[in-house]
């Protein structure tokens, strides 16, 4: 029996309850069924506290019971593939949206809870104030490329969840949860230059901007570009809040 | 980069964000800390700024879980890649990791999992050590496990494969007294026998446990770090403290943590040891690297 051959079982008895065959005849154990179980238990424990840390809203629409009963399946099906253990759960959303037993918001409160986490990890960056950016000359408005937040996280989401998760994050909870609606929209995540996390809507418009930007385009083709598409465009307005929401944290006049 | 600061031969806690803000605000005084080296492999954010003041304050030490020098299937590279980063950036006094695997050809359990000690595994750590060695610029601290079964492929006692992975593969001993005791009660073997070479030993753990009644009756220790030292790993410590002399010596609490003042508190039984058996009281630099 070599090495990997142990290794194996053990990894497949932890996830998938296989029989450990042959390895078994290798233990020596008091009670080999208690001494795999700590074993088996201190895994399972480890992700499903991870699950429950990382999707703390989505914790509280399902409760206790439900979220361990749907977090075992999870887990069951997804081995975890990272060393980090901050980094396992990140198909959850996606895990939720495709069962059909359980609540149909929690996938978009799962997509918002992890959007803070991905935000929360994101790499440092330095920012340019939009006080600055008043200063550019007009002239040089045409070489102007800007750069995004490297921690800004999209949520395309079906259902107006944003107040439930707002209302689980608080500390001061209102007497009344508040409800759920049904109406899609996209809610932008980020990390500032404060450290906190934050969420904004955001326009189909301004995630274009954004888009473009990514792209490395100059800031006068965004404009020609969003101008085709708005032409009430008000690109003032929304340059003002991309840039005070960090969205949009540094520029370069190429 | 931040300037090494050796870990002094003292007792010192486990750092745990429960106790982040405090320690901060209060900087008590707290001989050193360590952190668990994966808590910190974000790319950014708070938590790598927060580790920045404290290793402005503290000595700090880095106690990794997931290399999984024990894995059949090699070191995971990019796990080594982030390590060594934290590494450049921080210099921790000392950087250690456990005697186990945690993977096997890419899934990962997030615990720390047992090995046989036979030759086949001497080999494959002292490989996977030297490796992480090389690659990191450092010597490394190797942790005894606490393991709940044990194996009939084994050809030595567990004390004497960490002596000998020691002299082959050029690393150091993080001794947790602890996982002795539960190894021991667990795989029916003396603690008070076990016995690592004390020129190996460059740090020292102290934790609680939580003794289980198995199905067919029988009592198990699972190493939970959720409670203070009991009396016999105490009684152990002082043993191993009067054999080493002083050694940079940690309280590991890691689950239903107590306040910062309990942690301080239990520390101090462990300074109070060391005061009694230590004959030295300098620093010494834990910077030998093998090469």
């Amino acid at each position: 029996m070599t090495l990997k051959d142990i290794q194996k079982q053990f990894i497949d008895f932890i996830y998938s309850n296989k029989e450990f065959s042959s390895a078994k005849k290798d233990i020596i154990s008091p009670s080999f069924e208690d001494s795999m179980m700590i074993y088996r238990r201190h895994v399972w424990f480890s992700l499903i506290n991870t699950l429950e840390t990382h999707y703390e809203s989505v914790l509280n629409l399902l409760g206790d019971k439900l979220f361990l009963k749907v977090a075992k399946e999870y887990v069951s099906k997804h081995p975890s593939n990272t060393p980090d253990l901050e980094l396992y759960g990140f198909k959850f959303p996606e895990f939720l949206r495709k069962n059909k037993s359980i609540s149909r918001y929690s996938s978009d409160l799962a997509t918002i809870d992890i959007s803070y986490v991905k935000a929360s990890i994101a790499e440092d960056f330095e920012i340019n104030t939009f006080q600055e950016f008043q200063n550019i000359k007009q002239d040089d408005y045409e070489k102007i490329i800007f750069h995004v937040n490297p921690t800004n996280i999209i949520c395309n989401l079906r259902y107006d969840v944003i107040h439930y998760f707002e209302h689980i994050k608080s500390t001061q909870k209102d007497k009344t949860t508040p409800q759920i609606g049904a109406h899609e929209n996209i809610i932008i995540t980020n990390r500032n230059s404060d450290n906190n996390i934050q969420h904004q809507n955001i326009s189909s418009l301004e995630l274009e901007f954004l888009n473009q930007c990514n792209k490395g385009e100059k800031f006068i083709n965004i404009f020609e570009k969003l101008y085709k598409i708005d032409q009430d465009i008000n690109l003032q307005k929304i340059l003002s809040k991309l840039i005070e929401n960090q969205l949009i944290i540094k520029f370069t006049i190429n | 980069m931040i300037k090494e600061i050796a870990i002094p031969k003292k007792a010192g806690i486990g750092l745990r964000s429960k106790h982040h803000q405090e320690i901060l605000e209060t900087t008590p005084d707290i001989a050193w800390l360590e952190v668990h080296t994966e808590n910190f492999f974000a790319k950014g954010g708070s938590t790598l700024n927060f580790l920045e003041k404290i290793t402005n304050t503290y000595p700090i030490s880095f106690h990794g879980v997931s290399l999984s020098l024990g894995s059949a299937d090699g070191l995971n590279k990019e796990h080594l890649v982030h390590l060594k980063k934290l590494i450049d950036r921080f210099n921790p006094g000392l950087v250690s990791e456990h005697l186990s695997w945690t993977s096997y050809n890419g899934t990962y359990t997030h615990d720390l999992l047992p090995l046989p000690y036979n030759k086949e595994a001497l080999n494959l750590l002292s490989n996977n050590i030297e490796q992480a060695q090389e690659f990191l610029g450092r010597q490394i601290l190797i942790e005894n496990p606490s393991t709940y079964l044990a194996f009939k492929s084994s050809s030595m006692s567990e004390d004497d494969f960490i002596n000998s992975l020691a002299e082959k593969s050029g690393c150091a001993v993080l001794l947790d007294v602890n996982n002795i005791y539960v190894s021991g009660n667990n795989n029916g073997f003396d603690p008070l026998r076990y016995k690592i070479d004390k020129k190996h030993i460059k740090e020292i753990h102290l934790a609680g446990h939580t003794f289980i009644t198995t199905s067919k009756g029988g009592k198990m220790i699972v190493d939970t770090h959720d409670d203070f030292v009991c009396s016999d790993v105490w009684k152990l410590y002082e043993n191993t403290i009067k054999y080493t002399g002083a050694v940079p010596t940690l309280i590991e609490w890691d689950d239903k943590l107590p306040t910062l003042q309990t942690l301080l508190e239990e520390s101090q039984k462990a300074q109070n040891i060391i005061n009694i058996y230590d004959k030295q009281h300098d620093t010494q630099r834990h910077t030998e690297t093998v090469y």
